[in-house]
């Protein structure tokens, strides 16, 4: 094991002869952000899977505050304080914000009173109060993606990984949601983001992880990751001569 | 947009308002169940009609915890029912226990038979696990008419005409209306409370999306373990009161699908799956005609009632997919917004 407060060591996954994510490390401390790039098919989501276990890696060893994951199922996981958004918005459509965000609530608030009052709070973060009663399959594409973020912060979770909150979003949407990125950064969250947009990544976090063909091609802060040449080739291909 | 806000069950869940809004429509509506019972209290026709509506509409009710909170469409739930009418007869008839004793290890037996039969069939979604339920109330008829010492075998249990309210026999049927109104009562009351609980809330997050479900931290094979304890424990019981009314139970009667496994579900489809008052309202409605039919019917055009709800039923999935009572909480709100001066 390692020190840090989330570690990623060797971990691979192989679906039979193909080979999804190999050998990525990478550790994060506590209250850090760290963005995850790379083009489609890169394995950003499939390593994301890994971490919460929704996948189980065929190598390799994931902790978590010093306690080994690979064995633990999704629920146990999100009881250790991993909490996640999914990259196609899973809400539950048919009950409401509010509902929604309690069933999180409720992972460490039993009563009904404080899951409400602990969903409400969380809906009021996202800045989704005005929407509570509107059941979930009502909502924008924006306002699903801030449901799933307060129903993963309704776990009061430890880290959190948000797998491309943005993707879909309108400027002024994007905007709102790095702002509400940066708010939980500073409230000292750890934060693991998927993200297509550099430019994006930029605006919150220092380091960088890319990731291409399953493998972790560059690390670093985001101007580094901008001039490293495999970066720049796995994005756009091979400069011809 | 309001009208959504307005369904059942999801009008601001939890707080202490909403508490006593609950409880207030609860009783209210508990209450409204007991007028037919005001109106035919000398008629035995009618009075045999409501002992079986208030019954199923309990049974409906309790298979709506697991089959409509937690999406898991069970036509299992017959052998629970059966379960329960075998358990407390045979408890009854060898050892002459009291029925209002002898119905607990049946409810007690059937928590635990439940998960267990249930578990396998977990993995499966939709209607495969529906059938895969159906598939069990087949084996569990095959096996009620092989394990004679238990069951009766082909020929069912009698039980003798000894009434007495400790025996659960009683000579007027306005006494057995009186006790299934009991059983149903009970079944929405702890319906209601499971909804306005965390097991509540987390059968319908396995309804919706397991893999979400997960991510929030629910056991999700856990969830559903639990709700169909309850659920099979209180189909047990309406299984017991069954026998004690009926006094005769055999296998073709107890794993009908007609009248036992399909119809906890047709009640709540008809009525308004995943609701508390859908599965009352269904029974309300089909039961009566039902069995009218069959007594108007069954003369001359055999099985022509079953004919005629299958129908119905056809009817209901095309044309009203929430239920009765997704109707009338539409119409609610049709009604509110246009009084609100809405578009």
């Amino acid at each position: 094991m390692s020190d840090a407060f989330l570690s990623v060591q060797s971990v691979g996954k192989h679906f039979q002869g193909l080979r999804a994510v190999g050998d990525v490390s990478f550790d994060v401390s506590r209250g850090e952000i760290i963005s995850i790039i790379g083009p489609n098919g890169a394995g950003k989501t499939t390593l994301f899977n890994l971490l919460t276990g929704q996948l189980a890696p065929t190598s390799g060893e994931i902790w978590l505050n010093g306690q080994l994951l690979n064995q633990l199922r999704p629920d146990k996981r999100a009881k250790l304080g991993l909490g996640r958004t999914f990259q196609i918005a899973k809400p539950l459509i048919a009950l409401t914000a509010l509902e929604n965000a309690m069933v999180g609530a409720f992972l460490h608030h039993r009563s009904l009173r404080d899951a409400e009052a602990r969903a409400w709070a969380k809906l009021n973060q996202v800045g989704l109060r005005e929407r509570a009663h509107v059941r979930a399959g009502e909502l924008t594409l924006s306002e699903r993606r801030r449901l799933e973020v307060a129903r993963a912060l309704a776990l009061d979770p430890q880290v959190i990984l948000l797998d491309e909150v943005m993707a879909g979003l309108n400027p002024s949407e994007v905007t709102e949601m790095i702002g509400l990125v940066q708010g939980l950064s500073q409230s000292g969250l750890t934060i693991l983001i998927i993200e297509h947009n550099l430019k994006v990544v930029r605006t919150f976090s220092k380091r960088v992880i890319v990731l291409d063909h399953g493998a972790k091609i560059a690390e670093g802060d985001a101007d580094t990751i901008l001039s490293t040449p495999e970066v720049v080739e796995a994005y756009l291909g091979k400069r011809r001569k | 947009m309001s009208s959504l806000v307005l369904t059942e069950g999801t009008a601001g869940a939890g707080s202490i308002a909403s508490l006593n809004r609950t409880v207030l429509l609860l009783a209210g509506g508990l209450l409204l169940t007991l007028v037919p019972l005001a109106l035919f209290s000398g008629d035995q026709f009618w009075l045999n009609i409501l002992v079986y509506t208030y019954l199923f509409a309990g049974l409906s009710v309790a298979w709506n915890i697991i089959a409509g909170f937690g999406g898991q469409f069970s036509l299992g739930h017959g052998v629970f029912f059966a379960v329960g009418a075998y358990t407390t007869a045979r408890l009854y008839l060898i050892w002459g226990i009291s029925p209002w004793l002898a119905l607990i290890p049946g409810a007690l037996l059937c928590a635990l038979i439940g998960p267990l039969i249930f578990w396998p069939t977990f993995r499966l979604k939709g209607s495969f696990f529906a059938i895969a339920t159906l598939a069990f109330n087949e084996v569990a008829f095959v096996l009620a008419n092989y394990f004679e010492t238990v069951t009766g075998g082909p020929r069912g249990l009698q039980i003798p005409f000894r009434a007495s309210l400790g025996n659960m026999i009683f000579e007027h049927p306005l006494s057995y209306a009186v006790l299934m109104f009991a059983f149903m009562a009970i079944c929405i009351a702890i319906s209601v409370w499971i909804r306005r609980s965390r097991l509540g809330y987390y059968l319908l997050a396995v309804r919706e999306d397991e893999d979400a479900a997960r991510a929030a931290g629910i056991d999700v094979a856990g969830v559903k373990l639990r709700g169909t304890a309850v659920s099979a424990a209180l189909s047990a019981i309406g299984g017991a009161l069954f026998a004690m009314y009926v006094r005769t139970i055999d296998p073709p009667t107890l794993f009908s699908l007609t009248d036992v496994g399909f119809k906890f579900a047709l009640l709540a489809l008809i009525g308004g799956i995943g609701t508390i008052s859908g599965p009352v309202l269904g029974a309300f409605l089909i039961i009566p005609v039902e069995s009218w039919l069959r007594a108007e019917l069954g003369g001359g055009l055999p099985g022509m009632h079953l004919a005629i709800l299958g129908g119905l039923m056809l009817l209901a999935a095309l044309f009203m997919r929430r239920g009765l009572a997704g109707l009338i909480a539409t119409a609610l709100a049709r009604r509110r917004e246009r009084s609100k001066g809405g578009p």
